[in-house]
């Protein structure tokens, strides 16, 4: 079997296995629809984490008695590796991009928000700058965070400013810039596979409602806080003429639901990276000791087969 | 989009069995039911499933001599929204659009003034109600 075909295989059994880990993680999310963002967000991030390493047991499985084309084999291996290609570059450009406008800020290391950051005790250690092409408050960076934002937000009302401040830092206490992150790249690798952008996009909507709940916590009524996540949609609509509806509608709807279970402080939930990389390992290698022994059994089966009728012929 | 419940009770497997036999022939005695069912039951569990249909509103019966005549008491795609409405009910609160969006994800779109407009009067009405 050529070189080509071999990848082309082993790619594609890469992608429907990680098309499986993405289904399940949906139907699991589907059953934990009565549990926290929190929780749900836990899901997501660790399907995630299971597809970006699964390459690594599946590179001791053994090749496929299958065998394509050449031509469709090399075909098949560019389109992959344009569209992958095309995402990571998108990917880190945009979070360089952030990153650069985020620097551009004007630190704060005094006045009303430092004060008020001050006030998360024990919560992680941030930059905060102030930033005027910034249109929401948001977080940038994953090792050194910083909490940018604008400055037509500078004068909000202390409630807001707490309410705002607790919100980015639960981002930053769950590390989602780094999910984030790894969700970007598990897209740019299962881009085919539509359950993978959708994996992103449900990773990106519990991780806000999580911070929501944060912000929550802080006292602010929740048509308060409600109030604000629109007010920032209406401005962005009167500034560009056009606002993504990224998951308002549904986030507005959790804040003000009474009856929705709310999420527990980051720190008691957050599971550390190398507690998720390790579960992920064990889930994945798991996966794949599962499918090389689904692929080992028909060929047993035939080997035994072969000997008892050997038996019979003797 | 408003809460839908589904308008009436949900059905067992084997309760959707017998409703999928009395829609096909349109209405059927006991036994013939009975007749048609896998893996058959008793003739009396037959009978006390058909009641249970009939308490649920599923089934009217008829009198044709001795024998009750059971025919359903509305149209089989009604019951198929009804089923679905209780599908979504189940796994989406109620809410077809909750529904739909969660399962396609599709909030990916832009947001119009008038949408703007509806989630603050939702909001107005969360205020009010001392949320």
């Amino acid at each position: 079997m050529t070189d080509a075909s071999a990848a082309a295989l082993w790619l594609g059994s890469l992608e429907l296995v990680g098309a499986l880990v993405f289904a399940s993680a949906g139907l699991l999310d589907m059953c934990a629809r009565r549990r926290s963002a929190a929780v749900r967000r836990q899901i997501w991030a660790l399907a995630i984490a299971v597809a970006l390493v699964l390459p690594l047991p599946r590179l001791a499985l053994a090749a496929s008695g299958l065998r394509l084309p050449d031509g469709l084999a090399a075909g098949l291996l560019a389109v992959w590796a344009i569209g992958a290609t095309s995402l990571l570059v998108r990917l880190v450009r945009g979070h360089a991009l952030a990153r650069r406008r985020a620097l551009e800020g004007a630190p704060m290391v005094a006045g009303p928000w430092h004060e008020t950051a001050l006030e998360f005790a024990g919560g992680p250690r941030v930059e905060l700058r102030a930033c005027a092409s910034a249109r929401t408050p948001m977080v940038v960076g994953i090792w050194q965070p910083i909490v940018v934002v604008p400055a037509a937000m500078l004068e909000a009302p202390p409630a807001e400013r707490r309410a705002l401040l607790a919100h980015e830092l639960a981002h930053v206490a769950r590390g989602d810039c780094l999910m984030a992150l790894a969700g970007g790249l598990a897209r740019a690798i299962y881009w085919p596979d539509p359950l993978a952008w959708w994996a992103l996009r449900r990773l990106r909507a519990h991780a806000e409602d999580a911070a929501d709940d944060a912000a929550l916590r802080t006292g602010i009524p929740s048509s308060s806080y409600a109030a604000q996540l629109v007010a920032v949609a209406r401005a962005q609509l009167e500034r560009a003429g056009r606002v993504a509806a990224d998951g308002l509608r549904a986030r507005v709807r959790g804040v003000l639901d009474v009856r929705r279970i709310r999420s527990r402080e980051p720190g008691e939930l957050r599971w550390g990276v190398p507690r998720l990389i390790g579960a992920a390992l064990v889930l994945a290698t798991m996966v794949t000791a599962c499918e090389a022994r689904s692929a080992e059994e028909p060929g047993a089966g035939g080997a035994s087969r072969r000997a008892s009728e050997r038996r019979v012929a003797e | 989009m408003t809460r839908r419940k589904p308008d009436l009770d949900p059905l067992s497997r084997r309760e959707r069995q017998i409703m999928d036999i009395v829609y096909r022939r349109g209405q059927a005695t006991i036994r013939e039911v009975l007749d048609e069912l896998p893996d058959p039951p008793t003739y009396s569990a037959v009978r006390a499933l058909v009641k249970v249909l009939e308490d649920k509103g599923h089934l009217r019966h008829t009198q044709d001599g001795p024998t009750y005549v059971y025919a359903p008491t509305r149209p089989r795609d009604r019951v198929a929204t009804s089923a679905l409405a209780h599908v979504v009910d189940t796994f989406f609160g109620g809410s077809a659009s909750d529904a739909v969006a969660a399962l396609l994800d599709l909030d990916g779109r832009e947001l119009s003034r008038e949408e703007l407009d509806e989630l603050g009067a939702m909001i107005e009405q969360a205020r009010k109600e001392g949320r």
